[in-house]
């Protein structure tokens, strides 16, 4: 496409300014980078400064920017005061808890911003934070607080700083999201004091307070920013146990508060769960995970005396990583784990995968059972289950579902086929026949069970003497879900330039031929051009027809093609038109339980009945490869936001948020 | 772009070496996948920032950033919307901060070749038809996807936009550009 060159013609070339730009970073390690590139700004920030009092205007300077205008403090569990005067610099930063001392240790404990401009110096603060791993999940939250008496540029710095800090994150941390104030502090700066915190995070419980003023200033202070963000919106029902508590009680519960070291890895506060708690990560022999209550500070899961029934010499220093076990062993650990626990499936799942995970020193063994998966981690020396993950949405049979009366067998009856696995050697031929081959013309290369997009389906790749074939084969039906063909490199090809070129139409129509499309006029060209490749003009084509994508190369000389890929895009072109349009021709295959449905579906979750809901949406959409619905309402001053299974009905994902 | 890979997920592959050579601070990684990848960049620059001159600061910050940031860059298999996904961020951010979102003239479009780079009245027609002719997410979602070489799926997600939607889009955008291509020639 002529467009392309066109933008590659106009973008200037700023190679070598980038590269003096970074010059002086070469061969550093990544974080004495940032921080030189934060010493270089300081430096022009003291340069200015030094003009300023040379320029004899002293005295003014002492008076206007030692004046502290505006408090920056940031939350997370470090929390972070940086004072500022009117030209935004950061005349002190102070640490205001001991986490938040560790982070501003690589900063001379903070003196190093000291002149720097305060964008400069939060982006420096976030990186710290973000690097020692607090802002690492979806649900954690950094809070800017902004404390200026002057109401203006309070607004806007505040609107500044949520920019750039939001900036940051998006690039270096999992989309933690960002809450920012504007406060007026004076009232609260004594409390603020009293308790160690920032007059911030003081703002913060103060909408606490709000919401359930019998709860306790100086208690609420002890928790995180994300437990009080938690808290606000679930109505502050009473106080949580906080998260040393939640660790006292799971290391109580585990055994390991009789060890003389720290075992607790991680509490990960999860408030506005349907079921208030806190996830405790104890590591000791391994991972042992424990949910805690978060208001009552019951055990609701976890295992009980770990330290008893493992007594571990030393569990670590031995470790070599290798596997002491098989992963045919793996598997059947697994497998028996899984048949003790899910008696309703044995008989009924399929091993996906068994691979040997190195850094960790276990297995990952993936079973996929009526459309749920299935995860374990298997310890590579002992053999033991080391962690479960079931599917999220499986919830154990109804009981109008007959479940299989077998019990478990001894051999697990893991390799007994599902009925609607076709099997490999079904899935070879599916693809064969489609390419038009035969067994003996091929070189199978694979022919592999795979999860793709929520369905088991068989990757086969087989090679003739001179093209690549790539299927992906649904193993429920053989049907041929995506293929791609691929010309293998000649070696006596010339590697001269081809003189003739058959151009453009005649490129289209071959490329139309290969996808089978009579009707030209049925298709929308996306792309069409004209290109070199290892010495071969080809056409590269690109062109939408129904609901599939197909994507082509076609040799210029020849009119061979020699590349042909098509996937079926999405149906939009079915969904704003009609509501039940059979996918006739959508090799998805998937059932639609229509709108209705998918409401309803959502509905019952949420516990509602349709008059108790006010602005009910439902719109069809295509994610990752499969249809859902999604569907949004409000009631009782929240938003619920679901996703529904077009297929099945299942609930994908649901959130509740207040409306506001 | 002749010294390009060709290959997707080859191409994928090699991005993927650089970010990771970049890294460990390895400068000439840094001018290779600039080489590769800065017209892109610009690019998608230009068609949020709408100036030149500011999407040549941008394209500036961003490999910047990319330098700063990509130890932590997570080996996906999709460094193109990793790299696209950075370019974006820096460029809202930029547009925050001057508070303007304009759409543009003919006049700014003009004003591309701030200096003789090569681009002919063709390219220039075309770049103006192409770009000067859409709303905003139609210009980047085209960017994106025939100079960027970015996947609709791959776009879909980096927009915050169902794949339906930059589907729809380009097709209607592609038409649009032809069309008025067809005219003004």
């Amino acid at each position: 496409m002529k467009l392309k060159t066109a933008v590659e013609r106009s973008a200037p070339d700023g190679l070598s300014r980038l590269l003096s730009a970074v010059d002086d970073g070469k061969g550093d390690e990544k974080m004495e980078k940032t921080n030189k590139k934060r010493n270089r700004w300081i430096g022009a920030v003291a340069a200015i400064l030094a003009v300023a009092l040379i320029g004899g205007a002293g005295g003014f300077y002492y008076s206007r920017n030692m004046a502290v205008a505006t408090v920056v403090s940031l939350d997370v569990n470090p929390s972070i005061e940086l004072r500022v005067n009117a030209s935004e610099k950061v005349l002190k930063c102070t640490a205001l808890n001991s986490e938040a001392t560790e982070i501003l240790a690589s900063m001379s404990g903070g003196k190093d911003l000291e002149g720097a401009k305060l964008d400069v110096a939060v982006n420096a603060i976030v990186g710290a934070i973000v690097r020692a791993g607090y802002l690492d999940s979806l649900n954690s939250a950094i809070l800017i607080s902004v404390d200026d008496s002057n109401a203006d540029r309070g607004a806007r710095l505040q609107a500044e700083l949520v920019a750039a800090v939001d900036g940051v994150l998006q690039t270096a941390s999992n989309g933690a999201s960002v809450m920012s104030q504007y406060v007026t502090g004076a009232d609260l700066s004594d409390k603020a004091q009293q308790n160690n915190i920032s007059t911030g995070k003081a703002a913060l419980i103060e909408q606490v307070l709000t919401v359930n003023p019998t709860l306790d200033f100086s208690k609420l202070a002890a928790l995180s920013v994300e437990e009080l963000r938690d808290l606000i919106k679930i109505g502050a029902p009473s106080m949580p146990i906080g998260r040393d508590e939640a660790a006292n009680i799971a290391e109580e519960y585990a055994g390991t508060s009789v060890l003389d070291r720290d075992v607790v890895f991680d509490v990960d506060p999860e408030l506005d769960d349907p079921v208030p708690h806190y996830e405790v990560e104890i590591r000791y022999d391994r991972e042992y995970d424990y949910t805690i209550h978060a208001f009552t500070g019951e055990v609701l899961s976890g295992q009980a005396g770990i330290v008893v029934r493992t007594p571990s010499t030393n569990p670590t220093a031995t470790d070599t990583h290798e596997p002491g076990i098989t992963a045919d062993e793996a598997f059947n650990a697994a497998a028996k784990f899984f048949s003790e626990k899910h008696p309703e499936l044995v008989g009924n799942f399929l091993n996906i995968t068994t691979e040997y995970d190195r850094d960790d020193g276990h297995y990952d063994v993936e079973f996929w059972c009526r459309g749920y998966e299935f995860d374990y981690d298997v310890d590579g020396k002992s053999g033991d289950i080391l962690r479960e993950e079931t599917d999220y949405r499986y919830t154990p049979p109804a009981p109008t579902e007959p479940a299989p009366t077998t019990p478990a067998p001894t051999e697990p009856a893991a390799t007994t086929p599902q009925s609607t696995d076709i099997g490999a050697d079904a899935a070879k031929s599916a693809a064969l026949k489609h390419a038009g081959l035969s067994a003996n013309q091929v070189t199978f290369i694979k022919a592999q069970r795979d999860y793709d997009d929520g369905r088991l389906v068989y990757d086969v790749e087989f090679y003739t003497s001179d093209t690549e074939y790539d299927y992906e084969i649904a193993a429920a039906d053989g049907a041929v879900m995506k293929y791609e063909t691929e010309k293998r490199p000649n070696v006596t090809a010339p590697t001269t330039p081809q003189p003739t070129d058959i151009g453009a139409d005649a490129a289209k129509a071959a490329a139309l031929k290969r996808a089978g499309i009579a009707d030209a006029a049925s298709v929308t060209w996306m792309k069409c051009q004209h290109d070199w490749d290892d010495g071969w003009q080809k056409y590269e084509l690109e062109f939408e027809c129904g609901a599939t994508v197909y994507e082509c190369d076609v040799d210029a000389a020849s009119g061979t093609v020699t590349k042909f890929e098509s996937e079926p895009c999405d149906n939009l072109a079915h969904h704003h038109n009609e509501d039940h349009h059979d996918e006739g021709g959508h090799s998805s295959g998937n059932a639609d339980i229509g709108a209705d449905a998918a409401k309803n579906a959502a509905l019952s979750h949420a516990g509602l009945s349709s008059g108790q809901v006010t602005q009910l949406k439902c719109e069809r959409d295509y994610d990752d490869g499969r249809l859902v619905y999604e569907v949004e309402f409000k009631s009782g001053g929240y938003e619920y936001d679901y996703k529904i299974d077009a297929s099945t009905g299942a609930v994908l994902e649901h959130e509740r948020d207040r409306d506001d | 772009m002749d010294d390009l890979v060709e290959e997707p997920e080859a191409r994928a592959a090699m991005l993927e070496r650089l970010l990771r050579d970049i890294g460990t601070g390895d400068r000439d990684a840094l001018g290779e996948l600039y080489t590769l990848t800065h017209a892109a960049v610009y690019a998608l620059a230009l068609s949020i920032l709408a100036s030149a001159h500011d999407a040549e600061e941008a394209t500036h910050d961003a490999f910047l950033r990319i330098w700063d940031y990509a130890g932590s860059y997570k080996a996906k298999g999709s460094p193109v919307a990793w790299i696209m996904a950075v370019t974006r961020n820096l460029c809202l951010m930029e547009l925050r901060r001057k508070k303007r979102q304009k759409d543009l003239s003919e006049d700014e479009w003009n004003a591309i070749p701030a200096e003789d780079r090569g681009l002919n009245s063709e390219d220039r027609a075309l770049l103006q038809w192409a770009l000067g002719s859409l709303d905003p997410a139609s210009r980047q979602i085209v960017i994106l996807h025939a100079v960027a070489g970015m996947k609709h799926k791959e776009i879909a997600k980096l927009l915050g936009l169902p794949q339906n939607t930059v589907l729809s889009k380009y097709s209607r955008a592609i038409g649009k550009m032809r069309a008025g291509l067809e005219k003004g020639e």
